[in-house]
């Protein structure tokens, strides 16, 4: 389907438009200087720190003696991989249900 | 203490001076009344404080418990920052309407509340839908006039139900009270259930939620979010506590509404999900019924009105400022935004239940209970929802609202009276996550000893969360992350907004051809008939033709012989 990387086609056929800014916004400057997170190096560095935390949370694992509830919840390291896997499984099953779900924008618009 | 005045009476009072005040007054008015509801709450005795006799019966207005207590501190916090957030609008926004029906629709909320039998309550119930849709229909666009049209239709349906549900209970009983109805086999508990799933977004009936919040005004879908549902959530924890079948409902209810969240454009719209996903938590908690589990209801009830308005508060601010909210259209405000982006970033975290914010002590409650009950299954498809919250409305609001791909929008920080609203917002998670049992703990419902915090509840949850963080920064780098697209997803309204009106217009088609045969032919008879009495009474018709008189008498005369010689 080519719903699956453009805004699909309002029912005259045109490419859907983003509304006009509001009274209060304006477009920058392009001599504006870049933020923050425009360098990768700041956001290379928050993915470090981040990849760091995530070495510490499965080696806490050992360490700390979990009480549980459920037999799964025994396995080493349980509540980080199923975190992981229904985020992935959320996403890829949700993006897959735009090919049946997905209209354009005036769908519901009365002709 | 003064006497006790029904809580509903001084928001209506309150709502009157709104709309009849203006400039710094008003302002006053709308902060002002709010705490005193408040204070008007402190030091209440538990029991009935008002009841009316109409025609005979006997309505009690105004009932207290802990339970009701709780969720009317609530609803005055709730006001008061909705009020604070709102307190900028002016004559453009139709500033009197929106703070009206606010205060309007509080009152009404509280009156739901303190309501002691079900006829008051649906008197609130009504009054909830029809002082409510205005804070959408003030957006004034077209799209708004349809949806508050809808949204007022549908509960108008779910008022009904309780009507009629209350009168069949009340015939089959003698009792109107509002007490434990559960599912006796009765069909006014069938009923009654049915109109509270309408209210707090059971699937199916949950569209109502996704099609109107958005569409509110900025200010307004804060007071949507803080209400409606929260009253719905309040009543099955009275009435149907316990019920099996709630924890199922529940459980689909926090699964279902995340994938559609993730691929939903327009962030307030994908709030609305979330909130299904969060009011999913108490409809199981409400199913499994120990008072450990309506306690996490309830709790997770009061943490959700502050966290869920607290992140409507900060995309009101954005729309507000940039007139955008989807998220094909937005991303790097954080550079012009930055205190609403931080707020934002709270009410995620809270909304996540990362230690220290507020969602981790209630939502835990309920998941706690769930696994203790023996529903290992349900528990595995809440902790599924719950790694799911996070990523849609976790990461996904403030990731492509503030962040992600630079739009060029720039704007200014939202006003001082929004960032205050928003900063109380925060506060709050921060306070009731990090201090549980001296604050919310203390006005639970029930007793039942609960300590979020040990070293295998804080783990697990951050792991939870830290590694579903992981999924989606594989999904970006690996591209596979559905890209924000302007488009709308079809859910269960698909069935109302457009077959419905299509079968309705097929069978007007086919009304319309056999109306049309079936005149066709009864006029076809009709002109036929026209013809031959046409034909036979026209003039010189056998019909019309004159007789001469003498033919006559002859024809008598020869009668007359045939008679005699018959005869005779």
């Amino acid at each position: 389907m080519s719903h699956e990387h453009g805004h699909p086609p309002l029912k005259d056929g045109s490419e859907p438009k983003a509304p006009p800014i509001g009274p209060r916004a304006w477009m920058k400057d392009p001599d504006e200087p870049p933020g923050l997170w425009d360098k990768k190096e700041n956001v290379d560095r928050l993915l470090y720190g981040f990849y760091a935390a995530l070495a510490i949370l499965v080696l806490l694992d050992i360490v700390v003696h979990r009480h549980h509830y459920h037999p799964w919840e025994a396995l080493f390291g349980f509540h980080a991989w199923y975190g992981f896997a229904a985020c992935w499984i959320l996403v890829v099953i949700a993006k897959q249900m735009r090919r049946v779900l997905m209209k354009p924008e005036d769908y519901y618009d009365v002709d | 203490m003064w006497i006790d005045v029904p809580p509903f009476v001084l928001l209506f009072v309150g709502a009157l001076l709104a709309a009849v005040t203006r400039g710094n007054v008003r302002r006053a008015v709308l902060l002002v009344v709010p705490v005193l509801g408040g204070v008007n709450l402190i030091g209440l005795q538990e029991g009935v404080h008002l009841q009316w006799q109409v025609a005979g019966y006997t309505l009690t207005v105004f009932e207290v418990d802990r339970m009701s207590l709780m969720f009317g501190y609530l609803f005055h916090l709730a006001t008061f920052i909705g009020n604070l957030f709102a307190l900028h609008l002016g004559e453009e926004d139709q500033a009197t309407i929106q703070h009206s029906s606010a205060m309007l629709y509080a009152g009404s909320a509280l009156g739901a509340v303190f309501a002691g039998d079900l006829v008051v309550l649906f008197v609130f119930w009504e009054l909830l839908a029809f002082t409510s849709v205005f804070l959408i229909w003030a957006r004034n666009e077209e799209k708004s006039y349809r949806a508050g049209f809808r949204y007022l239709v549908i509960h108008v349906l779910s008022g009904v139900l309780l009507l009629s549900g209350a009168l069949m209970r009340a015939h089959e009983t003698g009792s109107i009270d509002i007490e434990h109805i559960g599912l006796d086999g009765s069909l006014a508990a069938y009923v009654i259930l049915l109109s509270l799933g309408i209210k707090a977004a059971f699937p199916l009936l949950h569209n109502w939620l996704t099609d109107a919040y958005p569409e509110g005004t900025p200010t307004g879908t804060v007071f949507l979010s803080a209400f409606t549902t929260k009253v719905a959530v309040y009543s099955l924890a009275r009435m149907f506590a316990g019920t099996d079948a709630l924890i199922y409902v529940g459980a689909i209810m926090t699964a279902f509404p995340i994938f559609f969240a993730v691929i939903e454009n327009d962030l307030r719209r994908v709030l609305g999900y979330s909130m299904i996903n969060q009011i999913g938590f108490m409809v199981t908690g409400i199913g499994v019924g120990t008072a450990l589990a309506v306690n996490g209801a309830v709790a997770h009830a009061f943490n959700d009105v502050i966290f869920k308005g607290l992140l409507f508060m900060s995309m009101g601010a954005v729309l507000h400022q940039t007139g955008r909210i989807n998220g094909s259209d937005l991303g790097g405000l954080y550079k012009s935004m930055p205190w609403t982006a931080g707020f934002c970033m709270v009410g995620a975290s809270s909304i996540s239940a990362f230690p220290l914010f507020s969602g981790f002590v209630s939502k835990s409650m309920v998941m706690a209970a769930t696994i203790e009950e023996g529903h290992t299954w349900v528990w595995l498809v809440l902790l599924f929802a719950a790694a799911g919250v996070f990523h849609h409305a976790g990461i996904k609001i403030p990731f492509f609202a503030f962040y992600g791909h630079d739009s060029g929008i720039r704007t200014n920080e939202a006003p001082k009276n929004m960032l205050i609203a928003m900063g109380i917002g925060a506060a709050l998670n921060i306070i009731i996550g990090t201090f549980p049992e001296q604050t919310l703990y203390r006005i639970l419902p029930f007793d039942a000893a609960y300590h979020p915090y040990d070293a295998t509840h804080i783990l697990t949850q951050t792991q939870l969360l830290f590694f579903g963080a992981l999924a989606f920064v594989g999904l970006q780098k690996t591209h596979i992350y559905p890209p924000e697209l302007r488009s709308v997803n079809i859910d269960a309204e698909w069935t109302y907004r457009w077959v419905g009106p299509r079968v309705i217009h097929a069978v007007g088609r086919v009304v319309s051809t056999v109306d049309g045969a079936v005149r066709g032919v009864v006029l076809g008879l009709v002109r036929g008939g026209l013809a031959l009495s046409e034909k036979t009474s026209a003039e010189r018709g056998p019909l019309s033709r004159t007789w001469p008189t003498g033919s006559m008498v002859l024809w008598v005369a020869v009668l007359l012989g045939v008679s005699l010689v018959l005869y005779l």
